[in-house]
């Protein structure tokens, strides 16, 4: 069976849980510790897409301020990318469209794919969907609503990504 | 006295009474009926007309109006040409009078176009420019030169600067190269002693084997692996390595290239292995070696790489992840691979300086004996009519050895004559020689002098022609000499058997016995009977001291 690669692209602030999305994602647990990346984290995940296996190779950033510096290189080719906010942090909603709008300077035709991480996390939310709804508007671009500690939304956020790259 | 007028006034006789007025009227309308149905046609006729003229006056004042229009509009198109004309004339003047001022007016509408049309379609423009590129950038640096070399500097210092720097590594690795295969040279192990190697650490170094391990092609930016041979059991950590390693190229680049585009990482060393990376347009090749890689090396992996980029520039650029768009790579990296290593394992190792050196000498010194050889060989054929002279036909010397009769002391050793033509037997007499050995013919006795022949002469026949039979074919008086008017050696009967012994132009010189003993003497060769053809040994074709 046929199998295409494809070079996809975690985006997102500190901490918002883009490594632990990967960790479930990819290796389907989820690591309580807090793993700060360094530069980048690669890792590769199979989905059987009907007639042909398409391979992610996952390229997990170091979000933050060092972005600007190192993300351009990192984002070169990357077919598409998942753009991650901390739904109990308020001050990760606006970076959302500064990762989306970094990505398609870079790669204007990339697919997009916005998750609001850590819904498990109730009483701490502070950012609603209406929050998330204005602030993905311009984008045109729909959410998830994730939960890396339980799974939730988290293989269909790949397999939304992996639609929209081949659709 | 008179009525007041206010009166009543009474009724006049001569006035109409009031019925017959109606009748009147009556009548009237009775008889002018017609009349006044004509009368009213005639006035509607005329009010239509009066329409039909008022309509005609109406329409021609707008005609009237229109062609004042109009002539106003041609007028004023008339000065709006003028205006035109005149506007053109001071373009003109302003810009095709000042080509520089019309490029610059121009220039931003070109570029913004060009601009357009190459983000539109980047390839097509690719296109239609590239026949005029290498042309446009020998003009541009004919015109401006210092500009040309200010915007290629930055790109060319940084070529250059790596290409030093491989061309100084090639020299480093070409000098341990050399250094590793000139094992068991004293001057070797006297350089490695004084830089403080020993023995065992030298062989140690010479035992460092050099092998490729692994390639790999990756695409820029993705690090999509797109081949790798030998192929990996492992199908994901090969599927890592391109992401892997690309990663760190792009961390070294933004980390230590200072902003640099064209710096790269291009080795990367783990434990024993190293990983060299040659990097095109599109794709790297990534080479897992262990130990020390011999001269060459590199510049065959650049080679690949240009030749890849060649000849799938289009595949390897527009490569999305999909692999039947790829042509099959890894055949090509099977045949680099076995052809690095049959380059390591097989290819003749260059010489070092030394064993260069003994070379050339041993060169120089085999060219030196060729010539000397050459010289002596044809120094010898030149001296050699000299030091052994041909035969003489004037010979007087001469002797029959192949006769088996008894032989008379005929020989008379004639100090300046030199022996007959390739048939006289070596002589050597004492006192004076008489003789020398150039004769062909093959004597087969030994003479035993007569007694005018000092003893101790043993002639040593060594003369090899075989003189041929003959017989006369009348009675022929021989000659000393080949040629008329010589003294007579003797007459030489009909049919008497003869032998040649030489020929010279039209004589032969003949051996013949009678009761009187052997003669010798020279005859026509119309005057024998040739049994057999004479052999070339026996023509003389040129014979010294013939008068």
């Amino acid at each position: 069976m046929k199998t295409i690669q494809k070079k996809i692209c975690l985006l997102g602030d500190f901490s918002v849980g883009k490594t632990s999305l990967i960790r479930r994602f990819v290796e389907e647990r989820f690591d309580e510790k807090y793993l700060s990346t360094i530069g980048v984290h690669m890792s590769r995940k199979r989905l059987e897409r009907g007639d042909h296996l398409l391979d992610f190779f996952i390229w997990d950033l170091a979000g933050g301020e060092d972005f600007d510096v190192i993300g351009p290189n990192y984002l070169r080719g990357a077919a598409g990318a998942i753009i991650v906010c901390d739904l109990t942090r308020q001050d990760t909603l606006a970076a959302l469209s500064k990762y989306a709008n970094r990505l398609r300077e870079i790669n204007p035709k990339a697919a997009l794919v916005f998750v609001g991480n850590k819904i498990d996390l109730v009483d701490e939310r502070t950012i609603s969907d209406a929050d998330l709804v204005v602030e993905l508007d311009s984008l045109a671009n729909t959410y998830l609503l994730t939960s890396a500690k339980t799974g939730e939304n988290v293989d269909q956020t790949f397999v939304r990504l992996a639609d929209l790259i081949e659709g | 006295m008179t009525s007041p007028p206010t009166q009543g006034r009474q009724p006049d006789s001569h006035q109409p009474r009031q019925g017959d007025a109606d009748l009147l009227r009556a009548a009237q309308s009775i008889l002018f009926a017609q009349e006044r149905e004509r009368i009213g046609a005639l006035e509607k006729e005329i009010g239509a007309r009066q329409d039909a003229e008022a309509q005609i006056a109406a329409l021609q004042e707008q005609v009237a109006r229109l062609e004042a229009k109009l002539k106003e509009t041609e007028r004023r198109q008339e000065d709006h040409l003028l205006d035109l004309q005149t506007s053109i004339s001071i373009l003109n003047y302003k810009n095709f009078g000042k080509s520089e001022s019309l490029l610059s007016r121009l220039a931003p509408v070109f570029s913004r176009l060009i601009g357009q049309r190459i983000e539109e379609d980047r390839d097509e423009m690719a296109e239609a420019f590239s026949p005029i590129m290498g042309e446009a950038i020998r003009t541009q640096i004919r015109n401006s030169r210092q500009d040309m070399v200010d915007a290629l500097y930055p790109i060319i210092g940084a070529v250059v600067q790596r290409s030093v720097a491989d061309t100084l590594r090639e020299i480093q690795r070409n000098i341990d190269a050399r250094l590793r295969r000139t094992s068991g040279m004293v001057w070797r192990s006297l350089r490695a002693r004084l830089r403080g190697v020993s023995s065992s650490e030298l062989a140690l170094r010479d035992a460092i084997p050099f092998s490729v391990r692994q390639l790999f092609l990756i695409q820029h930016g993705t690090g999509l692996l797109l081949a790798s041979y030998p192929a990996e059991d492992r199908e994901l950590s090969s599927g890592m390595i391109g992401g892997m390693l690309t990663a760190i190229r792009e961390f070294a680049r933004d980390s230590f290239g200072r902003g640099q585009t064209d710096t790269e990482l291009d080795e990367i060393q783990y434990g024993d292995e190293r990983i060299i990376i040659r990097s095109g347009q599109h794709v790297y090749l990534a080479a897992v070696i262990g130990g020390v890689e011999r001269e060459g090396f590199h510049a065959q992996l650049n080679e690949f790489v240009s030749e890849l980029h060649v000849q799938h520039e289009n595949e390897l650029r527009y490569y999305d992840g999909d692999p039947d768009t790829l042509p099959p790579l890894q055949p090509k990296l099977a045949q680099l691979i076995e052809r690095l290593t049959i380059a390591v394992s097989d290819r003749p190792h260059p010489l070092s300086r030394m064993q260069r050196w003994l070379v050339f000498i041993m060169g120089v010194g085999g060219a030196l004996l060729l010539a000397l050889a050459c010289f002596y060989l044809q120094f010898t054929i030149a001296l050699f009519p000299l030091a052994f002279p041909g035969p003489s036909p004037t010979a007087t010397g001469t002797l029959a050895p192949t006769l088996t009769v008894t032989p008379k002391p005929t020989m008379t050793p004639v100090p300046a004559a030199t022996a007959a033509p390739m048939a006289v037997p070596t002589i050597t007499p004492s006192p004076p020689p008489t003789q020398t050995p150039t004769a062909t013919l093959t004597p087969t006795q030994t003479v035993t002098p007569s007694a005018t022949v000092p003893p101790s002469i043993t002639p040593t026949a060594t003369l090899t022609p075989t003189p041929i039979a003959a017989s006369m074919i009348g009675h022929v008086y021989a000659l000393t000499e080949p040629k008329l008017f010589t003294p007579r050696a003797g007459l030489v009967f009909k049919e008497t058997a003869v032998v040649i012994t030489a020929v010279y132009d039209t004589w032969a010189r003949i051996e013949w016995a009678d009761s009187d003993g052997v003669h010798t003497g020279w005859v026509l060769l119309k005057w024998i009977n040739l049994r057999e053809p004479v052999p070339a040994s026996l023509v003389t074709p040129t014979v010294v001291g013939i008068p």
